[in-house]
């Protein structure tokens, strides 16, 4: 068993160490769910605070404690995306594609550069992009979500892709 | 390379990953989380119809306590005897008396009718049933950042502040702050008065509130002093990892 389920308990006695625990445990997977969405790292912050904050709020109502990482991928998401959604983003075709890329992808195991090329992205195409290949929603889904076409969602995803591609042409998948 | 290819590049690297957040973002949490719960409070409060009757009954008791007040206190053998004085010996234990924090303004000022030993006595007692709540406020010492947030906290019906004196002796004439501060509605400023009165050095002004009130005063010093702690450990998580 994890080392975050522990504390689940304590932490549901509004027990303050067992709290910081469940945070301490938490927090990063979060954080790292919502860099994926934002080129700053203090927006990508927020979103986790946010997330972090409605999961202590929600504790009691969770009945699955299992399911609670999965709650909160979901749940960190939707705070990214709510937050893209006040800001107004345009999710299609706004912003052009960056011509050039930094030199992020030396190794492309480096998973740290490909998040730099993920997040060069323009933040329709960034979103899409997420939403499909790392979230695993359908077209159906995302459409509804941002609002969207199906078809708009595919033609982004896929301009993505070919820019993704172009990226990494030069590298060579071992 | 594929599209699935790019898909599934993107999906083995980033899917499960983590970052640690700044040690500052706890904090965060925890102030979003206070933030929530007072706000939740103070929906939960029933709305209450506003009555007239209480006001116009508190006004009149008020009006009438301060015109017995005052021409008391304008006859010169009577003044001293309002004082709330007491020897420098140590009051009697709370435990004599029960203590009403909620008991209105106006019976803290009654007058005694003589001014004998008997009335130091009373007076002392009388002092000993606010020491209960002495040890949480002595507006002596009180910072104006504290004074202020106390204002806030007090709304402005609820302030039945009284402020009792203990002097060396009955002797000690009535300084100008106890004057003032019979009616007092600002804490700062009573501690100002205080400051800038010249009164013996044992002489301590302490205020009281209505029960309620405290209550509402010590669930925030909870509140204060749990997120203190949480940035005491940010702050300390934050010192261990530059020392690494």
């Amino acid at each position: 068993m994890e080392a975050w389920y522990e504390h689940i308990e304590g932490a549901l006695k509004g027990r303050f160490d067992a709290q910081r625990a469940l945070y301490e445990a938490l927090a990063p997977r979060v954080l790292y769910t919502c860099r994926r969405y934002f080129t700053q790292e203090a927006e990508a912050e927020d979103a986790m605070i946010r997330t972090m904050t409605t999961m202590f709020q929600q504790l009691p109502t969770i009945r699955e404690a299992k399911a609670l990482p999965a709650w909160l991928r979901r749940t960190a998401v939707n705070e990214c995306l709510m937050e893209l959604r006040r800001r107004k983003v345009e999710w299609v075709g706004a912003d052009a594609l960056p011509d050039t890329g930094s030199s992020a992808t030396d190794s492309l195991h480096d998973r740290e550069a490909l998040m730099e090329l993920l997040r060069q992205l323009p933040d329709g195409y960034r979103t899409v992009f997420n939403l499909y290949a790392l979230e695993g929603y359908s077209h159906a889904e995302i459409a509804e979500l941002l609002g969207i076409s199906e078809a708009t969602s595919k033609s982004q995803l896929s301009r993505a892709r070919q820019w993704m591609q172009r990226r990494l042409g030069n590298f060579d998948l071992q | 390379m594929s599209s699935q290819d790019v898909d599934k590049l993107f999906r083995d690297a980033l899917d499960q990953g983590q970052a640690t957040p700044r040690p500052e973002a706890w904090a965060r949490v925890v102030a979003n989380l206070l933030e929530a719960e007072q706000k939740a409070h103070q929906k939960a409060k029933p709305k209450r119809r506003t009555l007239w009757w209480p006001y116009a009954a508190a006004a009149s008791v008020a009006i009438a306590a301060v015109g017995t007040w005052w021409m008391q206190a304008s006859r010169p053998e009577a003044a001293s005897n309002q004082l709330l004085v007491s020897s420098n010996q140590p009051p009697a234990t709370s435990s004599q008396l029960p203590v009403t924090s909620n008991q209105s303004l106006v019976a803290r000022y009654e007058k005694p009718e003589t001014r004998d030993q008997s009335l130091v006595t009373s007076n002392q007692q009388l002092v000993a049933r606010y020491s209960k709540d002495f040890a949480l406020f002595d507006v002596a010492f009180l910072p104006r950042m504290e004074a202020d947030a106390l204002e806030e906290l007090v709304p402005l019906l609820d302030r039945q502040v009284v402020v009792a004196v203990q002097a060396p002796a009955p002797e000690v004439p009535r300084p100008k702050y106890l004057q003032w501060a019979a009616n007092v509605q600002n804490l700062w400023s009573a501690v100002q008065e205080y400051r800038e009165a010249e009164v013996p050095a044992n002489v301590s002004v302490e205020v009281h509130l209505p029960a309620p009130v405290l209550r509402r005063i010590n669930q925030t010093k909870t509140l204060a002093s749990n997120f203190n702690q949480s940035l005491n450990q940010s702050w300390s998580t934050l010192q261990s990892r530059r020392s690494r």
